[in-house]
């Protein structure tokens, strides 16, 4: 370890604060377009534009030509754009706890392939799609040996973090391989966070919180109906029955209808990493058991954890199928479309949600934190929209949202 | 790497840096939060400094393989990461800006310097910032006593530009080249090692200087 002497110690701080006061005073300074490409270079791939990078003459100008959406789309191309800011932005979406430095699974190589692909982003909650990095195409990149990608665990993708492997270059789409593929919602990545243990209202809950904005509270409705509210929730919460009607109900009566897409799936976690998801259309006979000890499926392939606790209130619903229905249709906040409100499984009632307003608007949100490094204020609600719309307009393509929100003044302050 | 443990100097430097960057983060956040509805222009105005904090941890990673051309995965700097990522920027949100962070944040560039200095001490240098000087134990006694003015001023012109994208300003070149003669004083000028330890001072304070670090 090399260390420096005490003067040598004195010298670095010295120096460091100096640099850092100077910075301080010249930060206002108006930007030649020079360092207004530095500044979107660095928001859109988080790396900085080397003086003698080959996009810095182009970029510099169409800034010049006041293009500023133009020079940020070649940032866009760069592979730093999905190796970290794509990654980043997709990493809080597909965990648990949403926290920004889990290692990267199935559901985030999936959202960064789909990004490089140009797909309509919609997709990403229906498709029959996983990104996974075939042995082949490691090969032409020097890397051998990798474990390929399982159900059953996440070492694949685990390597390919570790092994810092460009993804822009790796990843390859195939088919999820199963008759219930609903984009990232089937992936492992989202069982492994939301379909394990429970009853599966988290998942569903998760749909709302991470791809809509919108924490299930902001949903309660306390004037729907408890026609689809299950046996395991009591309707006399401290024995006083306007609690459940005047709270609970709120959330239950919608979150409960809409939840019955995921009634065909289980995730069981095994030792060491382990663990996959179960879907009664293949998995009805497993005998391996449920967090309760029961097993995994009853008769009409629904998972039994669906309707457990039946007895807290027997005439409650009992789940038979993956029957949805959407109850909150008239919640305009989230800006429906199409006429589809009920269906079987969750690629129907996925295809529904990426078809809200409040999808193009999260998406756009979650857009901004990540290139602007800050939270949006609600006065800024109105011009969220607009990127939201924008989004549409651009048939969901998720590079063109990133040069839209990068090149925004309230982002990079490039006048 | 850095023995920050021991520099109280640096330190000082930092805390006194964070109280600075915590009186601009707020003036700024009082004038976005408490408006009503302003016009996207007058939110142009009041949000022209509001978003600088520090690079998340990706991006000083992948900062830090794109300027040095280090081969990736470098294993000293991925068991730093592995071990200190919680305690680096994780959003580049200046409101969560501390000093642990700048402090993890100047550890990890120094590591990274320290890797580059012998990437480029190396017959596979793969950068010109010290082309010139004699990195090496080799015999030759040139250690620090290379360093003359031209060479100096080379070197800080190439740091700046390699760090910074851009060249120094008279007031930043003449404070490196402070740094450089001050670090240099009192050491054997003839010995490599201590030719090393001043130029990864100066890498490491171009480095993590908020130019390089901030994510503007």
């Amino acid at each position: 370890m090399l260390m420096f002497n005490d003067q040598q110690s004195k010298w670095v701080a010295i120096t460091f604060l100096a640099l850092n006061f100077l910075f301080i005073g010249t930060a206002e300074a108006g930007e030649s377009p020079r360092e207004i490409a530095s500044r979107l270079y660095k928001r859109i791939t988080g790396t900085p534009l080397a003086l003698d990078a080959p996009e810095r003459s182009e970029m510099e100008s169409l800034i010049r030509r006041g293009k500023i959406e133009d020079a940020a789309m070649i940032a866009v191309a760069n592979d730093n754009f999905l190796n970290v800011t794509v990654k980043q932005w997709a990493t809080p979406l597909m965990h648990r706890d949403h926290a920004l430095q889990n290692e990267m699974n199935d559901g985030i190589a999936t959202i960064i392939g789909m990004v490089r692909d140009d797909v309509d982003f919609r997709d990403v909650l229906s498709a029959d799609v996983v990104y996974h990095a075939p042995a082949a195409r490691l090969a032409g990149m020097g890397f051998n040996n990798f474990p390929a990608r399982s159900p059953n665990n996440n070492q694949h993708y685990q390597r390919l973090d570790s092994e810092m492997v460009n993804l822009a270059e790796a990843l390859e789409a195939t088919p999820q391989g199963t008759d219930y593929a609903a984009g990232v919602l089937t992936t492992r990545a989202w069982g492994q966070s939301h379909l394990i243990a429970g009853t599966n209202r988290r998942a569903l809950e998760m749909v709302f919180d991470q791809f809509l904005c919108t924490p299930l509270l902001g949903m309660s409705d306390t004037t729907k109906a408890d026609t689809f509210v299950r046996r395991d929730v009591t309707r006399e919460p401290g024995g006083v029955g306007a609690v459940f009607r005047n709270k609970c109900q709120g959330c239950h009566a919608g979150m409960d209808s809409l939840g019955g897409a995921f009634s065909y799936f289980e995730y069981i976690e095994g030792n060491n990493g382990t663990g996959r998801i179960y879907h009664s259309s293949q998995d009805q006979n497993s005998n391996v058991n449920n967090a309760d000890g029961q097993p995994l499926f009853d008769a009409n392939g629904v998972a039994n954890k669906m309707n457990r606790a039946g007895d807290v209130f027997p005439t409650g619903r009992v789940t038979a199928d993956n029957y949805w229905k959407n109850v909150w249709t008239d919640n305009k906040a989230i800006g429906w479309r199409g006429n589809v409100f009920e269906g079987y499984g969750p690629k129907s009632m996925g295809q529904m949600m990426a078809n809200t307003k409040a999808f193009s608007s999260c998406m756009a949100m979650r857009t901004f934190q990540t290139v602007c490094g800050r939270e949006m204020a609600p006065s800024e609600r109105d011009i969220l929209v607009g990127y939201g719309e924008d989004f549409e307009r651009k048939g969901y393509n998720v590079k063109k949202l990133f040069a839209k929100v990068a090149a925004s003044p309230l982002c990079t302050k490039i006048q | 790497m850095i023995n920050f443990k021991k520099t109280q100097w640096t330190k000082a430097a930092l805390g006194f840096c964070l109280i600075l960057s915590a009186c601009s983060s707020d003036e700024r956040v009082r004038g976005v939060v408490q408006t009503d509805e302003p016009t996207e222009s007058e939110l142009l105005l009041r949000n022209a400094k509001g978003t600088a904090g520090l690079m998340n941890f990706r991006q000083t990673n992948a900062t830090i393989y794109a300027v040095t051309k280090l081969d990736a995965p470098n294993g000293a700097i991925q068991a730093y990461m592995n071990e200190n990522m919680t305690a680096l920027s994780l959003d580049g949100n200046a409101e969560r800006l501390g000093p642990a962070m700048m402090l993890k944040t100047m550890e990890v560039m120094s590591l990274a310097c320290q890797q580059f200095i012998a990437q480029e001490s190396s017959n596979q240098a793969k950068t010109t910032v010290f082309e010139g000087l004699n990195l090496t134990d080799n015999g030759q006694n040139e250690g620090l006593r290379q360093l003359d003015d031209a060479k100096r001023a080379t070197l800080i012109q190439k740091l700046a530009e390699l760090w910074w994208q851009r060249s120094p300003t008279p007031e930043e070149s003449a404070i490196l080249a402070d740094f450089i003669v001050g670090a240099g004083t009192g050491v054997n000028q003839n010995n490599g090692a201590e030719l090393r330890t001043v130029l990864m001072g100066a890498c490491t304070l171009t480095a993590s200087a908020a130019p390089s670090i901030a994510f503007l």
